[in-house]
């Protein structure tokens, strides 16, 4: 870890791109160890699979390189690289939306051909199949809403920030997000 | 407050992230309110399911791993950017729009030769002397096209004889034997060859 030498403490995001900008890429080296675990995961429950949130963590940080000389930090940097995050994270979404729209058919035979299990394993994968199908379906910029105060915990503040919106439309989004995934699962599941 | 406005706070209550003057609110409205109390009930087990969701974690190695392929992926981008598709097709085009160029050019040139070779040789000729020319090679295409008889060849051949002399007087024997009669033609305008065409006819050949 990047520590300031006259104090021993680590430094602070601030010095880090202070560090790269005079041409020490370890300032940026280190900033992606701070954040790549946060960014990562931001995008794995956005996206799904691994392969396609190691991409977008990826795409992330070359674009945070690329940024990272005009930063002008009105907002910290975390706030920023998770801005970021999400809106490659949308676009991600967006597609693979579309690619599996195409293969719907494909996937549906998957899933009828798994292999036998216990009544009660079954109901239980197929209730939670249903949930995270509920889930995967929200619209992206609802679905990123549920993901950051969800999973993340973000504090409404920084949300509003990150994806500018006011507190008060989160607050609404969050809760009308997960009515949505309650609805598609009653019906979904016959209860 | 209305139902609405509080079940907007239920999510956050539920998990324990109120605030606490939201949570005071919302405890004080679910003590009177009986469908708001079933809401959270619902809400409730719904947040409980999805907690048990889970998302495998990655490999231990991965995060380890991510930065040198961050820069590899920084360099790659540094690099010009040719698109697969233009490997496929932009190029092997461009190489056959090309030698579409280089054979057009090779093609004019020689187009540029032939008409310098006529500017050459015409341009030093009088006018008395083009017309003779331009006479005979139409002439002589005209026949070949018509397939005439014996007879008419005997006279082109004459006429033929006759602007080789004059030619060989000027000393421009090599030059016009280079030509043929297309060549001939092509300097001549629709004009000039109707006039031809009608002298022509009035020849014992034609009739």
């Amino acid at each position: 870890m990047a520590v300031n030498e006259s104090t021993h403490r680590p430094k602070t995001d601030l010095e880090l791109i202070e560090d790269f900008r005079r041409g020490d890429v370890a300032g940026f080296n280190e900033l992606v160890r701070r954040y790549q675990e946060k960014v990562y995961w931001v995008a794995r429950r956005v996206i799904g699979t691994h392969e396609d949130a190691d991409d977008i963590v990826q795409d992330v940080f070359v674009r945070v390189y690329d940024a990272l000389k005009s930063f002008r930090a009105e907002s910290g940097f975390y706030t920023w690289v998770y801005r970021i995050t999400v809106n490659i994270s949308l676009n991600a979404l967006r597609k693979k939306r579309v690619k599996d729209f195409l293969r719907y058919d494909e996937m549906e035979e998957e899933l009828e051909s798994e292999d036998m299990q216990s009544d009660n394993d079954i109901l239980k994968k197929e209730y939670q199949s249903i949930l995270a199908k509920a889930i995967e379906r929200l619209p992206a910029k609802q679905k990123m809403v549920f993901m950051l105060r969800y999973y993340d915990e973000m504090p409404y503040e920084e949300m509003a920030k990150v994806l500018k919106k006011s507190e008060g439309g989160l607050k609404a989004n969050y809760f009308h997000a997960l009515k949505k995934v309650q609805e598609y699962v009653r019906r979904e599941s016959n209860l | 407050m209305k139902c609405r406005q509080i079940q907007i706070l239920l999510p956050d209550f539920i998990q324990g992230k109120s605030t606490t003057e939201e949570h005071n609110l919302v405890s004080g409205h679910l003590a009177l309110c009986e469908l708001c109390n079933e809401e959270t009930t619902q809400l409730h087990k719904l947040i409980t399911n999805i907690q048990m969701l889970n998302h495998p974690e990655p490999s231990r190695s991965y995060f380890g791993t991510l930065l040198p392929r961050i820069h590899s992926r920084i360099e790659k981008k540094s690099m010009p950017f040719i698109p697969e598709w233009a490997l496929r097709f932009v190029f092997p085009m461009a190489a056959a729009l090309v030698i579409v160029i280089v054979l057009s050019q090779v093609d004019l040139l020689n187009g540029s030769d032939q008409e310098s070779t006529l500017n050459m040789l015409f341009g030093e000729l009088s006018s008395e002397e083009l017309q003779q020319v331009t006479d005979q090679t139409t002439l002589h295409s005209e026949i070949d096209a018509s397939s005439t008889s014996d007879g008419a060849f005997d006279e082109i051949d004459n006429d033929v004889e006759t602007l080789q002399v004059l030619l060989t007087s000027e000393d421009r024997t090599i030059l016009i034997a280079g030509l043929d009669a297309d060549e001939a033609l092509s300097i001549l305008n629709e004009q000039e060859e109707e006039r031809i065409l009608s002298v022509l006819q009035q020849q014992p050949i034609f009739n």
